[in-house]
């Protein structure tokens, strides 16, 4: 074979080559678009049914958002199956449906730390990664869908928990506690102080959820740990802002924790911030609508501003599954991710209220001219931790709550043997 | 061949295959994760199946052909085929024995404990903190290795409305508010015969079981200890409800008694025993005149003992259950408001020889889709609170347990309870009590009530599945609740917005059916909450009287924005007047604040609800207010 004869079968190699690569590629483009493009026809046709608690936000914008969906494919409608807003009652109905084994649930609307429960006991159907683009999801929110390796659900909105103070009275946030501590003092010791306030601050700490959270976020500012890598860890300055807190709650004239917050739900806690009793009040996002200038105010708003809690935030949230009975799989994952698109999303954080799960909305200049407190609310996102992520969070915050409980009303020291029932809550006893 | 070690050599494949045959069961049933007494059996089989597996593999196989032939010339080889024997029936029984309990510890550290079963407890608002301690003792006494194997959800619904719902077969309507029970614990048999009467006339197919009871609790007179004179605590179970009353009203004591306007076993019955030998005119004037002077709730039976509670030591008597009534003297959590205290109540408890009890009744709910498992669990939650353990627990809640079980504390003379009370177990009969209802309706006073609807800026906002703002829906809302207006009772319609009140109508009688007082109001403007509350409690005190409840219904969606009135200021002004407060708080707006404290206050109630379900909500507060119950119509 001659020198050129040689190259010619190299090049009719590297033609054929070229054009085996070129097919391949633009079949792998073709089938990763396929993968990301809505294909009704792929869909099972019939009603999906999302189970949900109650949505009490501004004008129902999930709902709205699903007759959208529904006037988009009018062959695969959906319908919000709504449950208690309460979270006991909602757990309870959310798990009793998916034991039955006869439940026609599509897609569940799950609390963030629920999702290792309803995955570990086969509840959920996994959502294969590769036909779903995630790369636009917050990564905090996200890693509360995966469990042992796997993706089970795509966070539908998230949650972290900001501080709101006075303005009039504390006109620069608080780094820390100890900041923090210091302004509530001087605010409380001023006898020009307005009449009303009688606090330093509140919370919710009544005896549910919020409880575990604002505990876990006491303790995380206060540089302490419950848990590390899983395992309960409980540490000094973790018992030490325990004993902080009940501390707080017990001064008084003027008490620095508003005795009441014992008993505060988020509602409860808003409303005595809103009435003027305190100078600062840990909240969910949520909170800023009601407390800032709407239709109703007409301008006089009590003056409040929002920052980071002093410490990390407790991560929450919830996020859309599809059941593992259900019977229509391939349409449930089409509406949860249309449910969590950037564009939905950008909606219900608009317009509901609900903390967005994709980082797009926040680098929107039209909301972050419009909503001023979503740099803040990012970056408290960003630097939230979750609970723990156990198959058994249920039991886990139960039990951890009876103990913070018994040490608020024993003056702040934990049971000798909290941390052994923490293990053993861990395990779901 | 059987040499080479012999029996000993035999043990390795015999183990090996059994463990490994174990294993592989293990972790083919680990996704289920199955109950642990099936798990016993799953090991136990795969040990056997093992081991009869292990004397086919060489090189026992060739070991037993060899035994079997010898087995067949004489006693010699039997002899030798004893330590096969033995070895295999040593490890079959210990591994039967042993691995469960090894499995189940591998797993319980791995995993964790399986998921328990979920059961859902319906039950009264006055049920619902003994429910509970029974609930907590039930999953603690089933737990396995620490593991809970049923989780209880236990929560309360007024008897209308768990009437309603189980009449509907638990609608989406009512699943928004409350999960669909597997178990329903009512107070009395008398609520399960109106069920099942609903169910039969609606053509429904949910099963409500033989509804069995649970134990028992006599309708009682509790007295507070420093009113009683000596010479009556020798006959307090010698009279009857006629002498007793009598006596009571010559000694000028108040008589408190929840309305059973709203469906409620106890207060029923309790109507029951007052009214014979009286004029229920006269026994509910009485009751009337007790509620207004104490600011007690109407229809809210642990409200009225949290009041009492709060009042302190008085004059004023209280029909109701000995459980209800050994738990305050107690000093347990009552209702939403009064926690736990060390300085409980003192009432002395009369048990008339004519009353009657409550009878506790199981109900388990029978669903159309109800799971075998779901009915099993429900079964054994049953069997165990039928069962010893269950009556002590259901005892120290304050029940009488069973015939051949013993009443025990709280049902003592410490709490001021006769245990050794001779009285009846059961209620009445239905027809007596609904003869006694009907007494009932035309005995209660009327209501005066003036009813406030927000009309800010934030009621034109669309309501999302319902067509029209959030004003559009209130509006219908309060049509709806016109018709359930009786005759006695009459309505003024106000709107508060920006600036003010306006009054669309003034109190007056029942509207005509066309009428619609809300149409034509354009919702804008700020929220002025407190000073609506302040002038309408000041207009309703201006032309009160005694002969009807006189009620503000404020139905609101925002919180105050005047900016004029502090909490203590309006507090201050409403507190006393005989007028009793309601708020319907929708959407955003909350029970919180001075808005929960004024409606405390006043005997009134504030009630959260969401637009879809704000029809249900005034139909519970005009339930309360319009005639002190009946919502329904």
């Amino acid at each position: 074979m001659t020198v050129r004869g040689a190259w010619a079968r190299v090049r009719r190699f590297r033609f054929t080559a070229g054009v085996l690569v070129g097919v391949l590629l633009a079949g792998a483009a073709w089938l990763g678009a396929d993968a990301l493009r809505p294909d009704p026809a792929a869909w099972e046709k019939g009603r999906l049914v999302i189970m949900s608690g109650r949505d009490d936000s501004a004008g129902g914008q999930r709902q709205v958002l699903v007759e959208q969906w529904n006037r988009m494919y009018p062959d695969h409608p959906a319908e919000i199956r709504q449950v208690s807003g309460l979270a006991d009652a909602q757990h309870s109905e959310m798990v009793s449906q998916a034991r039955s084994g006869r439940s026609d649930v599509d897609i569940y609307n799950l609390d963030v730390t629920w999702t290792p429960e309803f995955a570990h006991a086969g509840y959920l159907a996994p959502l294969d990664e590769r036909g779903l683009d995630t790369t636009g999801f917050l990564t905090g929110p996200l890693e509360t869908c995966r469990y042992e390796g796997r993706l089970w659900a795509l966070p539908f909105n998230t949650d972290a928990g900001l501080l709101f103070r006075r303005s009039d009275l504390v006109p620069e946030a608080p780094g820390d506690w100890t900041r923090a501590r210091a302004d509530m003092s001087r605010v409380l010791s001023d006898p020009a102080r307005p009449r009303e306030l009688v606090s330093g601050y509140t919370g919710q700490f009544g005896d549910y959820e919020g409880l575990t959270v604002n505990t876990f976020e006491a303790v995380w500012a206060a540089g302490g740990h419950i848990l590390v890598d899983g395992r309960v860890a409980l540490d000094d300055r973790a018992r030490e802002a325990v004993r902080a807190l009940a501390e707080d709650a017990r001064s008084s004239n003027p008490s620095r924790l508003l005795p009441e917050s014992l008993r505060f739900d988020e509602s409860q806690s808003t409303t005595a911030f809103r009435d003027g009793k305190v100078v600062l009040l840990r909240n969910w996002p949520v909170a800023y609508r009601r407390l800032a200038d709407g239709p109703d105010t007409g301008g006089r708003a009590l003056p409040f501003a929002v920052s980071k809690l002093p410490g990390p935030s407790v991560l929450g949230g919830q996020n859309l599954a599809v059941a593992s009975g259900s019977a229509r799989p391939a349409a449930a994952r089409a509406l949860i991710a249309y449910l969590t698109s950037a564009r939905t999303q950008q909606l219900l954080f608009e317009r509901g209220g609900f903390a967005a799960t994709q980082r797009i909305v926040y680098e929107d200049p039209q909301v972050m001219a419009r909503y001023s407190y979503a740099r803040t609310l990012l970056s408290a996102i960003e630097g939230a931790r979750p609970r723990p992520v156990t198959p058994h969070y249920w039991r886990f915050s139960e039990v951890f709550r009876a103990g913070v409980r018994e040490a608020l009303d024993n003056g702040g020291t934990l049971p000798a043997d909290f941390a052994d029932r923490l293990t053993r809550a861990l395990r779901g006893q | 061949m059987v040499g080479q070690g012999g029996p000993r050599r035999a043990w390795v494949p015999i183990a090996v295959f059994a463990a490994l045959s174990a294993i592989g069961g293990w972790l083919v049933d680990l996704p289920t994760r199955e109950a642990p007494t099936l798990w016993f059996w799953v090991a136990g089989v795969v040990l056997v199946l093992g081991t009869v597996g292990s004397v086919l593999v060489d090189p026992l196989a060739a070991d037993f052909d060899l035994v079997l032939r010898k087995v067949g010339r004489g006693a010699a080889p039997v002899r030798r085929l004893l330590p096969y024997a033995l070895a295999v029936a040593l490890i079959v029984t210990a591994g039967y024995l042993v691995l469960p309990f090894t499995l189940r510890t591998v797993a319980l550290w791995t995993y964790g404990c399986a998921y328990p079963e979920q059961l859902q407890v319906l039950t009264t608002p006055d049920g619902l903190a003994p429910a509970r301690e029974v609930a907590d003792a039930y999953e603690e006494r089933s737990a396995v290795e620490g593991c809970p194997t049923v989780s209880m959800y236990v929560y309360a619904a007024p008897t209308d409305r768990a009437r309603v719902a189980l009449a509907s077969e638990w609608s989406a309507e009512h699943r928004r508010e409350r999960p669909r029970p597997d178990v329903w614990l009512p107070d009395s048999s008398l609520e399960v015969a109106a069920v099942r009467a609903d169910l039969r006339l609606f053509g429904r197919v949910l099963d409500l079981g033989d509804a069995g009871s649970l134990g028992s609790s006599p309708l009682v007179l509790g007295v507070p200890e420093a009113a009683v004179p000596i010479t009556a605590t020798e006959r307090r179970n010698a009279t009857t409800w006629r002498e007793l009353l009598a006596d009571a009203r010559s000694r000028d004591w108040g008589l408190l008694r929840a309305s059973p306007g709203r469906g409620s076993g106890p207060a029923a019955l309790a109507t029951t025993v007052l009214y014979p030998g009286a004029d229920p005119r006269d026994i509910e004037r009485w009751i009337d005149r007790t509620l207004d002077a104490g600011g007690y709730p109407i229809d809210d039976a642990a409200g009225q003992l949290c009041r009492l509670r709060e009042l302190g030591p008085g004059r004023t008597a209280v029909v109701a259950s000995e459980r209800d009534l050994v738990r305050l003297n107690r000093g347990d959590p009552v209702g939403d408001r009064c926690g736990r205290t060390d300085t409980p109540s003192t009432l002395v408890l009369y048990y008339p020889t004519d009353t009657r009890s409550l009878d506790h009744p199981f109900v388990a709910l029978g669903w159309t889709d109800t799971t075998a498992v779901q009915r099993r669990t429900v079964a054994a939650f049953r069997d165990w609170l039928t069962g010893d353990e269950g009556q002590r627990a259901l005892a120290g809640t304050g029940l009488r347990p069973r015939p051949g079980h013993r009443v025990s504390a709280p049902v003592d003379e410490r709490r001021g309870a006769l245990p050794g009370a001779n009285v009846l177990r059961e209620p009445p009969a239905q027809d007596t009590v609904a003869a006694t209802l009907g007494a009932y309706d035309l005995a209660h006073r009327g209501g005066r009530v003036l009813l406030a609807v927000d009309s800010s800026g934030s009621m034109a906002e669309p309501v999302s599945g319902a067509r029209g703002s959030r004003f559009d829906v209130a509006r219908e809302a309060v049509r709806g609740a016109f018709a359930r207006m009786g005759p006695r009772d009459t309505v003024g319609v106000w709107t508060f917005a920006g600036a003010g009140l306006r009054e669309l109508t003034p109190v007056g009688p029942r509207p005509p059916p066309t009428a619609d007082p809300l149409a034509g109001v354009s919702p804008a403007g700020a929220t002025p909450l407190y000073p609506t509350i302040a002038a309408g409690v000041a207009t309703l005190r201006a032309g009160r009287d005694d002969s009807a409840v006189a009620a503000l219904v404020v139905v609101t969606d925002g919180e105050d924005t005047s900016g004029t009135y502090t909490a203590a200021r309006l507090l201050d002004e409403v507190r006393g007047g005989g007028v009793r407060v309601f708020v319907v708080a929708v959407g955003e707006a909350h029970c919180g604040g001075a808005v929960a404290e004024v409606t405390a206050a006043t005997g009134g109630a504030c009630r959260e609800t969401g637009f879809a379900t704000v029809d249900a909500t005034m139909r519970d507060v005009f339930g309360a207010v319009w005639g002190g119950g009946r919502g329904d119509r």
